[in-house]
């Protein structure tokens, strides 16, 4: 009997491609908004920023080719959270256009800085991403920057779900993402003061 | 060809080990500590291997990292400090300009692990090519020789590069989900920019490039760490030695 040769490497690369497929999928994938526990809105009105550099975030997973564009992720996000924590909201497509809304208390800019995604080897080990947002608060009339911070979200699935469900690992990271963003609104000593 | 693949299991298995986070012991003999106008800076840079290692993945100074953790404190009763990253410049003595923090260093040890990978899988292929010529000889030798066992020579050669492949394969991916797994870990671990409101505090790892790689970073080494406040507009500065 004459052993197949790459038979068993041929196995192992069929889950590699089926790993790497679950990022191939995610290119397509949309996300439910994140339930967001309703409180007290900060009694404050806002502009949102959501500019060219938002709207065309993508995560090039390894340099490989596999792209995900975060970008419409991204504005939703950002539009959902500052709509559960602040009482009145406008949006603006640059900073100059927001600073322009007189009516404004304050203008909110928020930024990816970096996503990156670790590939598990086995079944039972988990696929983790990470994606850090910076936010930063810049009082309309000043322009000082009043509050800022960064939040890195984290999320992981175990391999063998990510491939038979591959929505599920960027979903539980942007409801991660969002809780931390609200958390972090609504303990904003400099937001809840009020800025002026 | 079980061994093989235990073995693989194995060293693979070393590498796929998720990195924890890090609890910042403020009593370590590493830690540095210093209180200026309200404000308090601990640091502790990671100059053992063991730590670097543990929570790293790698020899962060054999790769020409320098990792510090920094804590900051706002203890002022009225004043909200900005602090970012580029204002935490890491000073030599005799050395006039200080250098900002690395902010492409997950960049830059995955691009490095992938090289390793890529001489990793030049070995295996080598080593395949190996079993390979020991197939060809044994077929060879059962041709000529038919009394020999036949088979059991083609089929013990044949397992051997089924195990060479998979074996290949195996290392290949372990490299690449380790490296992915440690650029991951280096940007959730960073230090954030952000403002710290009175009775705030925070904390995180800035990483520098240093050269010539060793631990005399951290002995003759200092970190400023410029500060503004964001009604006065005010900096304040402090500066402190990785050493006592």
């Amino acid at each position: 009997m004459k052993l197949k040769c790459p038979f068993f490497g041929r196995i192992y690369l069929c889950i590699f491609l089926l790993a790497l497929a679950a990022g191939c999928m995610d290119l397509n994938m949309s996300i439910r908004p994140t339930d967001l526990p309703a409180g007290d809105k900060l009694p404050l009105h806002a502009v949102l920023v959501l500019n060219q550099d938002l709207s065309s975030f993508k995560y090039e997973y390894n340099n490989n080719g596999v792209v995900y564009p975060f970008g419409s992720l991204v504005q939703d996000y950002a539009r959902h959270v500052v709509s559960t924590s602040f009482q009145h909201v406008d949006e603006a497509t640059s900073s100059e256009k927001a600073f322009g809304n007189l009516s404004a208390d304050i203008v909110l800019i928020p930024r990816p800085v970096k996503a990156e995604r670790h590939l598990a080897m086995y079944g039972w080990d988990t696929n983790d991403f990470t994606l850090v947002v910076e936010w930063v608060a810049k009082d309309r009339a000043t322009r000082n920057t009043v509050w800022q911070r960064t939040i890195a979200a984290d999320a992981s699935e175990k391999l063998s779900d990510d491939v038979w469900h591959p929505g599920y690992l960027v979903q539980k990271l942007f409801d991660d993402l969002s809780l931390k963003t609200l958390e972090a609104f609504q303990k904003a000593p400099e937001l809840r003061n009020g800025v002026h | 060809m079980l061994g093989l693949f235990s073995l693989n299991v194995l060293l693979c298995g070393c590498n796929t080990e998720k990195l924890p986070d890090y609890h910042s012991d403020a009593t370590a003999t590493t830690v540095q500590i210093k209180r200026e106008a309200g404000m308090e800076i601990a640091l502790d840079p990671f100059i053992d291997s063991r730590r670097s290692r543990q929570f790293f993945g790698l020899n962060a100074t054999d790769e020409g990292i320098g990792i510090i953790f920094v804590r900051i404190s706002n203890y002022t009763s009225n004043q909200t400090f900005l602090v970012e990253k580029k204002n935490c410049q890491f000073l030599l003595p005799g050395v006039s300009a200080g250098q900002n923090p690395d902010t492409k260093t997950s960049e830059r040890v995955n691009a490095r692990l992938q090289q390793d990978s890529d001489r990793t899988l030049a070995m295996q292929t080598a080593w395949a090519d190996a079993v390979m010529n020991a197939e060809r000889n044994a077929q060879i030798s059962t041709r000529f020789q038919p009394d020999m066992g036949q088979s059991s020579a083609v089929e013990s050669a044949s397992m051997a590069l089924a195990g060479a492949d998979v074996m290949t394969f195996l290392f290949q991916f372990a490299k690449l989900s380790h490296s992915t797994e440690v650029q991951r870990n280096f940007v959730d671990k960073e230090m954030p920019d952000q403002t710290l409101a009175p009775g705030q505090s925070m904390n995180g790892f800035l990483y520098y490039v240093i050269a010539p790689k060793n631990h005399k970073w951290a002995s003759a080494g200092m970190m400023k760490v410029d500060m503004t406040e964001t009604r006065s507009h005010e900096s304040i500065s402090m500066i402190i030695p990785f050493s006592r």
